[in-house]
């Protein structure tokens, strides 16, 4: 374990910096958060094996896993959701599984990804149905489904933290910034709002999250 | 912003009087800050003791998480915090003091740990509670600590560590104090970061925890009940 902890330490940047390299491919982040935003990604991943290195050395994931919930609400309240903080916790899991001993640090973040999962309430029993709902949706709005899942899963976990913390203002920013950036993308506003309508109404049978996705897209 | 509501406190009601005190330090407002806790505070009957746990570190607890929440910026967040310094020598300053009782007792914030609040308020209330205090404030590099403790050899170290990836430096302090000193000067710890990690005081091998100002005066008062008395050393 403790030769473990000691290669996390050691060579923990270059494990961060290959990390986010890859999540910095897609021009989503540079453009939402810049390169200020670029800067406390760097540390936020540093913080990440600083925390999951400290949980080893203690024997207890309760150290990663409160730091992960901490974390999830700075982040959210910024213009990020838990599916991203989650999606690096995976990618630190991939990228340490190879390492000797690394099943120990796998098993941490997979315990701090699932302590992302929203136990209870509306956003629980939202993020219980998102494969039928990204369905539901791309067949009511009529587009392919290759270009929307991932994304409609990314519009998901911001509402489900919106729903949360009962503040359709940050799913509301998020909108305002995201339908944008997408026609950027090629996607034609038309298209996003259409879809947007159409996870809306896929959302008829949680009445709490439809309310507040239309509140969001009325702007909060 | 946060409003606060008019009208002067019931002697008891001090989460009102934390609400008007944490309304000035997000104004900017030291003197009405100073004037909630003096005049509503200590002039309505409320203790030194009441007023640094239920208005100062409450008021800092509620701090902690408007910044999480994005509700305040990390400017405002260190100009409250900073209000709550000034606050604190001013209480201080009209505390009673309990008699000397002949123990000294170095305070220190590990090498790192920028927060220093917490540490603040546990060097006052041990000074106040009669402890000769060495107050030695945030981030002290370890070398230096050590330095110090071989210098003015306390009969107590109490460690502060509020930012869990400070715990490293809190390790390192404890093993160098433990080498410099042959394990003979009994260690407390206390902080966020050791609330955060429940098993942390037996794994370090500690002699306590002080997870207020209060705990840390007991805690001291225990260890340090089987040691004789002694005068404090000129410094």
């Amino acid at each position: 374990m403790n030769a473990l902890i000691e290669r996390i330490r050691r060579d923990g940047a270059r494990l961060n910096q290959e990390v986010m390299a890859g999540f910095y491919r897609d021009p989503f982040w540079r453009e939402r958060f810049g390169t200020r935003g670029e800067k406390h990604s760097q540390e936020d991943g540093l913080y990440h094996l600083s925390f999951l290195a400290e949980a080893l050395a203690a024997g207890d994931p309760g150290i990663l896993t409160r730091y992960a919930t901490w974390l999830r609400t700075v982040l959210v309240t910024r213009g990020m959701c838990s599916r991203h903080l989650a999606q690096n916790f995976a990618r630190l899991a991939g990228a340490i599984a190879g390492w000797p001993g690394g099943e120990n640090a796998v098993h941490y973040l997979r315990l701090a990804e699932a302590s992302l999962r929203y136990g209870e309430g509306p956003a629980r029993e939202l993020l219980g149905s998102v494969d039928a709902l990204v369905d539901a949706t791309c067949a009511r709005a009529e587009v392919p489904p290759e270009r929307w899942r991932d994304e409609l899963c990314t519009l998901l976990s911001y509402l489900a933290d919106a729903l949360a913390s009962d503040r359709p203002d940050l799913l509301a920013a998020h909108l305002r910034w995201y339908l944008p950036f997408r026609e950027r993308q090629g996607i034609s506003a038309d298209e996003s709002r259409r879809v947007l309508a159409a996870l809306e109404r896929s959302l008829a049978g949680l009445a709490p999250a439809a309310r507040l996705l239309q509140m969001a897209r009325n702007g909060g | 912003m946060i409003d606060a509501p008019e009208g002067r406190s019931h002697p008891t009601d001090l989460a009102a009087l934390r609400t008007r005190y944490l309304a000035a330090q997000l104004r900017g407002d030291r003197r009405e800050a100073l004037r909630v806790v003096l005049e509503e505070g200590l002039g309505s009957g409320a203790s030194v003791a009441q007023i640094r746990s239920d208005l100062v570190r409450g008021a800092q607890a509620e701090i902690g998480r408007l910044w999480e929440e994005n509700r305040i910026s990390i400017a405002q967040e260190h100009m409250a915090s900073a209000i709550s310094q000034v606050v604190l020598a001013h209480l201080y300053d009209r505390a009673d003091r309990s008699p000397d009782v002949g123990k000294r007792v170095l305070v220190a914030c590990v090498e790192g740990e920028l927060h220093d609040l917490p540490a603040r308020i546990a060097a006052d209330t041990l000074d106040l509670a009669g402890f000769d205090v060495i107050y030695l404030g945030a981030s002290v590099p370890t070398d230096s600590l050590v330095a110090t403790i071989e210098a003015e050899r306390p009969d107590l170290l109490a460690l502060s560590c509020t930012i869990s990836l400070n715990v490293p430096a809190l390790r390192e302090a404890v093993a160098r104090v433990r080498t410099a000193t042959g394990g003979r000067l009994p260690i407390v710890v206390g902080g966020n970061a050791v609330a955060w990690s429940p098993g942390l005081p037996a794994e370090l091998g500690v002699d306590g925890v002080g997870a207020s100002g209060e705990e840390l005066v007991d805690a001291a008062r225990s260890i340090l009940a089987s040691q004789p008395p002694q005068p404090p050393e000129p410094r």
